[in-house]
């Protein structure tokens, strides 16, 4: 792998700091009156999230982290592991388990497209997309005449996970998510 | 697509610029410090350890005019400033530019408790009126790691540094250097004096003896945690500048860096006699970013690196 030294550091590089992968997020060249030169830089540590202040020696070099991001094709779970399919020619799967995935898997429906993120081609993150479409399996019927606006009731949807929705909505009905809010966007423009 | 050429200064800020920098002429006028002229391109430059300067036609640009500002101090020029542009290698940043606007001013029979006041002044003018406090180095050190530099191990200092996300070498004075500029970037008091450094940072001030310990005659003025200035009660002594040039050149092959010939110009000149003077360098960029509120130097700027 390539490194990049501390003048060449810029927002959104990869590279590995104390054996993760992580993302510099800012760096910033400092040099006291008369003194060595550092470059203070965040770091994003792309397995835990957790954000790291680090001060480097001007001119020090840290390995680049062999990580992509590709849009993948969720196929399936076995309840352990969550199956991902490449969407260039190769076909190729990936497999994740629960940590990785995280709160994904709360939105993830087969042949969703999602953003996973691979570290030395094994996953770390996987981002949903940002609206799915999920069919409502359990919620309060709607009471006739109820129609005050902005009421809202919570509702089980085909992946289990339950959000607030609209009073008139009902069960077999499909609702579009924002995955980032977990809030109910409207009904499905296409059913 | 077109060369970017427009500047990275907008038309107003360059008049605000003006202005100040016109309100600082006047100061100086009104104390009777004239304004001098030096090389920008000479044949030999400073030998500090951490300052690389660009070499250009057989010589070095200057990293400060201070050399030549001596040389004509000891020749019977008197108190005088200079605003010009100096250059350092490699320094790119928020606050950094390879080329920057340097204002740098000498008063004779100053100390520098006298030329700290002048630049509080100065700033005065182009801030506004505050408060300053003055800490030694040693202190501002024990307030915010709670140790004393001076007297701990280096292996202690190591860990402080550690926790504080420090991942470079593990050399004495790399180690002080960066909890330094930990230090001054959380310094609570909006503008701090900081004085009496540690000796091996000395550069061309005298030392002192304080409370026993022998310690740099040095001033740097911290601005919302930004250095603005840096002052010396200037050595005399030819003798004790070659001897640290020598040893600086020391540390400048151990870290691989081209050791620089002394300057038998200025060692001359020395020699001959400097009188009794305090100097202090501003990063006039800097000043005047934080005159305007700007957080970044290049808005001060008229073609700063990548468009000049």
């Amino acid at each position: 792998m390539p490194s990049y030294s501390t003048n060449e550091f810029r927002s959104g590089l990869k590279v590995m700091l104390e054996g993760e992968p992580c993302a510099i997020l800012e760096a910033e060249f400092v040099k006291p009156g008369k003194g060595q030169a550092f470059t203070r830089a965040k770091f994003r540590n792309l397995l835990t999230g957790r954000v790291w202040d680090r001060t480097l020696r001007s001119g020090e070099s840290l390995q680049s982290a062999d990580v992509v991001e590709l849009e993948m094709e969720y196929l399936y779970t076995d309840g352990t592991e969550w199956h991902f399919m490449r969407m260039d020619d190769t076909y190729d799967q990936v497999s994740a388990n629960a940590a990785v995935v995280g709160d994904a898997k709360r939105w993830l429906m087969e042949q969703n497209k999602c953003t996973v993120t691979l570290w030395e081609d094994k996953p770390i993150s996987v981002v949903p997309p940002n609206f799915v479409d999920l069919e409502v399996k359990d919620t309060e019927p709607n009471i006739r005449g109820d129609t005050v606006a902005g009421g809202a009731k919570p509702a089980t949807l085909s992946t289990g996970v339950t959000i607030r929705v609209p009073l008139f909505i009902n069960v077999g009905e499909v609702v579009r998510v924002d995955t980032r809010t977990g809030e109910y966007v409207s009904r499905s423009k296409d059913p | 697509m077109t060369a970017e050429w427009r500047p990275a200064i907008d038309p107003q800020t360059l008049r605000e610029r003006a202005a100040l920098v016109w309100q600082i002429r006047e100061f100086f006028h009104n104390r009777q410090v004239i304004e001098v002229h030096t090389p920008i391109l000479g044949s030999h430059t400073v030998s500090d350890v951490h300052v690389e300067s660009i070499r250009a036609n057989g010589g070095f640009l200057q990293t400060s005019p201070e050399y030549f500002m001596k040389r004509l101090l000891a020749a019977g020029a008197p108190s005088c400033y200079q605003i010009g542009p100096v250059f350092r290698k490699g320094e790119i940043g928020k606050r950094h530019n390879p080329e920057f606007a340097m204002l740098e001013w000498y008063r004779l029979g100053y100390d520098a408790e006298q030329l700290r006041c002048e630049t509080s002044e100065l700033v005065n003018l182009v801030l506004g009126e505050c408060s300053y406090q003055t800490i030694s180095f040693q202190s501002l050190m024990r307030e915010r790691f709670h140790v004393d530099v001076f007297h701990e191990s280096n292996d202690s200092l190591s860990d402080i540094a550690t926790e504080h996300g420090y991942q470079g070498g593990f050399g004495e004075q790399e180690i002080l250097d960066f909890l330094y500029s930990e230090a001054i970037r959380q310094c609570d008091a909006e503008r701090v004096f900081v004085v009496n450094f540690p000796q091996e940072s000395a550069a061309l001030s005298r030392t002192v003896s304080v409370d026993g310990l022998e310690v740099a005659d040095r001033f740097e003025l911290i601005v919302t945690g930004v250095e603005i200035a840096n002052g010396y009660y200037e050595l005399l002594d030819g003798g004790e500048l070659a001897r640290r040039i020598e040893m600086d050149n020391r540390k400048r092959v151990e870290l691989a860096r081209p050791p620089i010939e002394p300057d038998p110009r200025l060692l001359a000149a020395m020699k001959h006699g400097l009188p009794s003077c305090a100097g202090v360098a501003v990063g006039l960029d800097r000043l005047i970013a934080l005159a305007l509120g700007r957080d970044n130097i290049r808005e001060v700027m008229t073609f700063p690196d990548g468009l000049a």
